[in-house]
């Protein structure tokens, strides 16, 4: 990072620039077919792609990547997306969906990888990751100019070992929430969890302008083994937090809540539904309302629901292998994408259930963004 | 890890002549084996589990109304019968089984906290009789209301006297028998209705898109319970005596130790899962595999399966006590290692059939 670049970020936050601008969403006029979302997946042996699917079923896109892919996010009002590397690998993929082109891969740097989530600033001007500085093990969040050779703006530490999902509060978009999983690993070592024993998640509120941790939050020591890894955000600066547990306990909590200034809340199920949950979430995200929350169990093959007004447990449906989640403009509704292909769209107030058909069959990865 | 590859890698190039190439099945006949299979396999097993339940629920009912020497031994040969048809229809994890979480209420195991033996004897201390409705056991704990606890209550050390004169815990044996009877009922009723699904996938109102999906479904019911019954039922009652020849075992990590039955679930699980394989001829994971031109792979789970069965018959029993004995021992982790080599066998088969059976569920991310 150069001293020139962090000060004009600085003063792009100072002037307000970041608030997000009002919905210049891209219209894709090609024979009346509407994107509905992108995802990572995998379309066989060694070969891992990103998709745009219509609402009609085919694909936009099929953009072709060097390994497998973790997060995919779209740019507030370019037809852009960021697909970001499975941990460890080292490239951020900048592809035009709408010209289906490949506009720049950014490349994490020596030393470096990225942990598989990536954000844009609400204005489209930056790109933020989390990144792993394999030398001392300490996580980095890293700003970089969000168009031409994406030059890096910040490099700051996460306030932890390993984070993992990064989330904006969209009510103050200086704010970066970070989780910060807590799980130590060494791309020598593969993807081997190197610190079970002493690992200490935490869910990081850091300050992208001064890079100072305004807010650390961490769970009880008893459960200092539940990895915060995904997380989404709300209007009333609410983050919600799907859990994996690394430890040996029947039936952890798996899902929490935090609100500023207070500590990390747990949630829990009823205990069938806790139990089946089988100590692993892989993804949550709210609805469009901000009220309703959903967070996938791929290995318990259920998706639960949540109502943050009353933080209590809603309601669940089963989704093998289900984990992609994201939410439609209608309150209280998500699509959810498996790894058997499956793509569903559930509405958690009305209790209805539909198939979404996809031209082709493929395995769909963790995350999804509606578009 | 290194040595699967090669010895997939190996099997490939070996069968894999030029002249004959091998293929995935086609969506004909993945569909022509789930219907099979839901047909001969699934269906007269969820039919058993209802009836052995029902029986259990008479048997346990009478036993209530003369507490006799004789009814005591009917009711707990029920109480056999009913795990013997669980144990043979538990590897089905998908469809009705999963409504209300039925699969952890049946059966909640391991159970590491004792949370069975809480929950029973604090309701035997309550002798409360609201307790022993069925909507009560709608609403309880999946812990006091399935076969474990059944076992509790029929296998209670203190014996005939516990159940005489209408006793509470022969009340309670008898309704949590009646909540399994009537769990037991509605399940096989409903994949009646689930078992349409397999015929016409794809058609708005089947559970199933595609047959490789449905396919995928009972695949998974074939693969994964071989790890969980090892890691489960085997290595964990060894305890440190799995890699170490002078650990110590832990005999009450063995399933269903109160009634002696530990390895008689093992011999029933692996049967129908060996049933599952190749049970139906023609239409059979292992005719598929054959068709596709893996026959020497198909043939060696075949012979996995009949070696594990074999072995199984050898040991002796009650594992509960036997664990102690260094043979026995011995017997178990060669057993352990003959499941290995299956589970193996089976995930090199789901590859070069094509499937997938979790992609997210095994990312670890």
């Amino acid at each position: 990072m150069t001293a020139i670049n962090r000060r004009q970020f600085c003063q792009l936050l100072a002037a307000g620039t970041l608030l997000p601008s009002l919905g210049i969403s891209p219209v894709l006029a090609a024979n009346g077919q509407t994107p509905l979302f992108a995802s990572a997946a995998k379309a066989g042996d060694n070969d891992y792609r990103l998709y745009v699917a219509a609402a009609d079923g085919s694909l936009l896109l099929d953009h072709k990547l060097p390994t497998r892919a973790h997060h995919v996010e779209a740019h507030p009002h370019r037809p852009v997306l960021a697909c970001t590397a499975r941990r460890p690998d080292t490239f951020i993929d900048i592809v035009d969906y709408q010209q289906g082109k490949l506009i720049h891969r950014i490349a994490s740097g020596e030393g470096r990888h990225f942990f598989g989530h990536s954000v844009f600033t609400p204005d489209g001007e930056f790109l933020i990751s989390s990144e792993n500085n394999i030398k001392d093990g300490q996580g980095r969040i890293v700003i970089r100019r969000a168009s031409g050779l994406f030059t890096k703006v910040a490099d700051m530490p996460s306030g932890g070992i390993g984070p993992h999902e990064i989330k904006l509060l969209p009510a103050n978009s200086q704010t970066l929430m970070v989780a910060n999983g807590g799980i130590l690993t060494h791309p020598d070592k593969g993807r081997k969890k190197l610190n079970l024993d002493t690992m200490q998640p935490s869910l990081t509120a850091l300050n992208l302008r001064s890079g100072q941790i305004g807010e650390q939050q961490m769970l009880p020591a008893e459960h200092h083994q539940l990895s915060i890894r995904h997380i989404d955000t709300n209007l009333r600066n609410e983050t919600l937090i799907a859990l994996q547990y690394q430890g040996k306990e029947d039936n952890p909590p798996l899902v929490a809540v935090h609100r500023p200034g207070q500590p990390l809340k747990l949630l829990t199920a009823p205990e069938p539904v806790d139990i089946a949950m089988k100590r692993y979430c892989g993804s949550a995200r709210f609805d469009s309302s901000g009220q309703y929350a959903a967070v996938s169990s791929p290995r318990g093959n259920l998706i639960t629901f949540w109502d943050l007004q009353n933080d209590r447990y809603h309601s669940m449906i089963n989704s093998p292998d289900g984990c992609g989640l994201a939410a439609t403009g209608a309150a209280g509704e998500f699509i959810i994408t498996t790894g058997r292909g499956i793509c569903q769209q559930h509405n958690l107030i009305s209790g209805n259930t539909e198939r979404i058909s996809l031209a082709q069959r493929l395995a769909w990865d963790n995350h999804m963004v509606t578009l | 890890m290194i040595k699967r590859a090669i010895s997939l890698s190996l099997l490939c190039s070996a069968l894999l002549s030029p002249a004959q190439a091998a293929t995935a099945p086609d969506s004909t006949q993945w569909r022509n084996l789930n219907k099979t299979l839901v047909a001969q396999h699934v269906l007269p097993r969820y039919q058993n589990f209802a009836d052995a339940t029902a029986q259990m629920a008479a048997d346990s009912a009478a036993l209530c109304q003369n507490a006799s020497s004789a009814n005591l031994t009917v009711a707990q040969e029920s109480y056999h019968r009913a795990m013997d048809a669980w144990q043979s229809i538990q590897h089905i994890r998908f469809g009705p089984i999963e409504n209300l979480m039925r699969s952890f209420s049946v059966q909640y195991w391991p159970d590491k906290k004792n949370l069975t033996g809480k929950h029973i004897n604090g309701l035997l201390a309550k002798q409360d009789d609201a307790n022993l409705t069925q909507e009560f056991f709608r609403n309880a704990s999946i812990a006091v209301k399935g076969l474990p606890a059944v076992e509790r209550l029929l296998f209670d050390k203190a014996g005939l006297p516990a159940f005489a004169d209408n006793s509470y815990q022969c009340r309670l044996n008898a309704s949590i028998s009646q909540y399994l009877a009537s769990l037991g009922k509605h399940t096989a009723m409903e994949w009646q209705d689930y078992a349409t699904s397999f015929s016409t996938p794809g058609d708005g109102n089947s559970y199933y898109e595609t047959d490789i999906e449905a396919s995928t479904d009972l695949l998974k019911a074939l693969v994964e319970p071989v790890e969980v019954i090892r890691d489960l039922k085997l290595l964990r009652p060894l305890g440190t005596a799995a890699k170490n020849v002078n650990g110590k075992v832990k005999p009450r990590r063995s399933e269903s130790w109160r009634s002696s039955r530990s390895l008689r679930n093992i011999d029933m699980n692996v049967a129908t899962l060996h049933d599952l394989y190749s049970g139906q001829g023609d239409a059979s994971f292992k005719a598929l595999l054959s068709n596709a031109g893996h026959q020497a792979l198909a043939d060696s789970i075949e012979a996995n399966f009949v070696s594990v069965e074999k072995d199984l018959k050898a040991i002796p029993r009650p594992m509960f006590t036997t664990l102690e004995q260094p043979a026995t021992r011995q017997q178990l982790r060669d057993l352990s290692a003959k499941m290995k080599t299956l589970q193996y066998a089976l995930s090199d088969a789901v590859q070069l059939l094509d499937l997938q059976l979790g992609f997210n569920s095994r990312d670890g991310d």
